[in-house]
């Protein structure tokens, strides 16, 4: 270890927390003792914590609210309901089903008598979806409308380890137009027993931002998506979804069709 | 102090007063707005009141209210319940703290301002971090990220906090 590791690594140091069991730790704790600098280094951040840990705690609470929490929690019945976190598959109530199925009727309607087909110049286009009800679909819907990636702006290796680590999927084959020096953002949510990989990345042109939604494959063993992209439209995005052998993919865009035909090279 | 028998209605008093001023002020530093501060804090005792007696050792009942209080957060943001502008009156209440300390003068409103103004990656574990005594253990449960991932964050969180001290010359920086 040099000393500039060293010195980073004693910037997480915190007393009493057990972190001599992290590695490298102890060797630059070492270091630490027979180097003064490095001390005077990990001396600083001490300092440097304890005045923020003082400056921080003198936030004003309000001098009602121990009093009030407490009558809010003994009354037999408490006036307020408690509003419960509902989980992600808690999208797949009756009446999340309800209103997805209003929209994609509505969808199916705009297409079926609105819709212009497309011409002979276009026929070989990705081909539009009838809108279907689809569990996969309403899914990735439902997690790209709350989208809120935990990692941001990390080097590529950082995000892959990241996916890996929180038990998500990379596929052996991204979308063409699809680079891992223009991702900005990824996470990894469950979704009961699964999980949905989710990369944020640039559009070739960087025109705007495309966000891939990955579903492995064995978690959902009855879906059936075509091997080829299908483009969806709705207000405000549209998407594409497709499958290999290995997952399952709705890549959204927010700049429109042009970016996923970019993306996805059709 | 004895061990707190999980949810007991005998204990929940003990474990209000234990435990509510560092919730609230953690739920401020996430919203910037003593009534949404409030409400997290009500929210969170009023889950804990139900489901409190699920919870096996009392050890972790800290743990498990900072976790209660943290995913009511991103909940309420992710209804996309408007975020409060910092209130700025409590802001400017803001008592000028004791120094108890020759190593380092810090202003609690500045060190609150710049906080405050760091990007969210970096605020939710250092606002744990500083307000509560946590470990990067506990740190990574309530926020649900690897532990490697709060140190990075808290790490780099540091860095720009003591970047943006430094540029206003009336702190000292060690």
């Amino acid at each position: 270890m040099n000393k500039q590791e060293a010195s980073l690594l004693l910037q997480t140091y915190v007393p009493g927390q057990g972190m001599e069991s992290v590695p490298g730790m102890r060797e630059a704790l070492a270091m630490a003792e027979q180097d003064p600098e490095l001390k005077a280094t990990m001396e600083a951040n001490l300092a440097f914590d304890a005045s923020m840990t003082s400056a921080l705690r003198g936030i004003p609470v309000p001098s009602d609210l121990q009093a009030s929490l407490l009558e809010l929690v003994s009354a037999p019945s408490p006036s307020r309901t408690v509003e419960e976190s509902p989980s992600i598959m808690g999208w797949f109530h009756f009446l999340s089903l309800g209103a997805a199925a209003v929209v994609t009727l509505s969808l199916a309607l705009f297409f079926t008598y609105v819709y212009e087909h497309p011409t002979v110049a276009t026929a070989n286009a990705a081909p539009m979806e009838a809108a279907v009800m689809d569990p996969i679909i309403d899914t990735a819907d439902a997690l790209f409308a709350a989208l809120r990636p935990r990692m941001r702006d990390q080097s590529a290796d950082a995000m892959r380890q990241f996916v890996i680590s929180n038990g998500g999927h990379l596929p052996r084959a991204m979308p063409p137009g699809f680079s891992w020096d223009a991702s900005r953002a990824c996470d990894v949510v469950a979704v009961g027993d699964a999980r949905v990989s989710i990369i944020c990345f640039e559009a070739p042109d960087k025109s705007g931002m495309l966000h891939l939604f990955i579903f492995r494959r064995s978690d959902f063993p009855e879906a059936r998506h075509s091997h080829q992209p299908i483009l969806r439209e709705r207000p405000g995005s549209c998407c594409a979804t497709w499958a290999d052998d290995e997952g399952i993919h709705v890549l959204y865009s927010e700049k429109g069709r042009e970016n996923l035909h970019q993306a996805l090279e059709i | 102090m004895a061990p707190v028998t999980p949810a007991s209605p005998n204990n929940m008093e003990q474990i209000v007063s234990e435990h509510y001023e560092a919730l609230y002020r953690f739920a401020w530093s996430l919203s910037r707005s003593e009534e949404q501060a409030r409400d997290l804090t009500q929210q969170t005792y009023l889950i804990y009141a139900r489901k409190g007696h699920t919870i096996r050792h009392a050890d972790a009942i800290k743990s498990w209210l900072f976790t209660t209080l943290y995913r009511e957060f991103i909940r309420q943001a992710q209804r996309n319940k408007p975020l409060e502008e910092t209130d700025m009156a409590q802001l400017e209440a803001f008592p000028d703290p004791t120094l108890s300390s020759q190593t380092r003068q810090l202003q609690g409103k500045e060190a609150m301002e710049h906080l405050l103004a760091l990007d969210p990656v970096f605020r939710e574990p250092l606002s744990l971090f500083y307000l509560e005594d946590l470990s990067y253990k506990e740190i990574a449960e309530i926020l649900n990220i690897p532990i490697g991932t709060v140190m990075s964050r808290l790490s780099r969180g540091k860095h720009i906090l003591k970047a943006r001290l430094l540029e206003n010359p009336g702190n000292k920086i060690p």
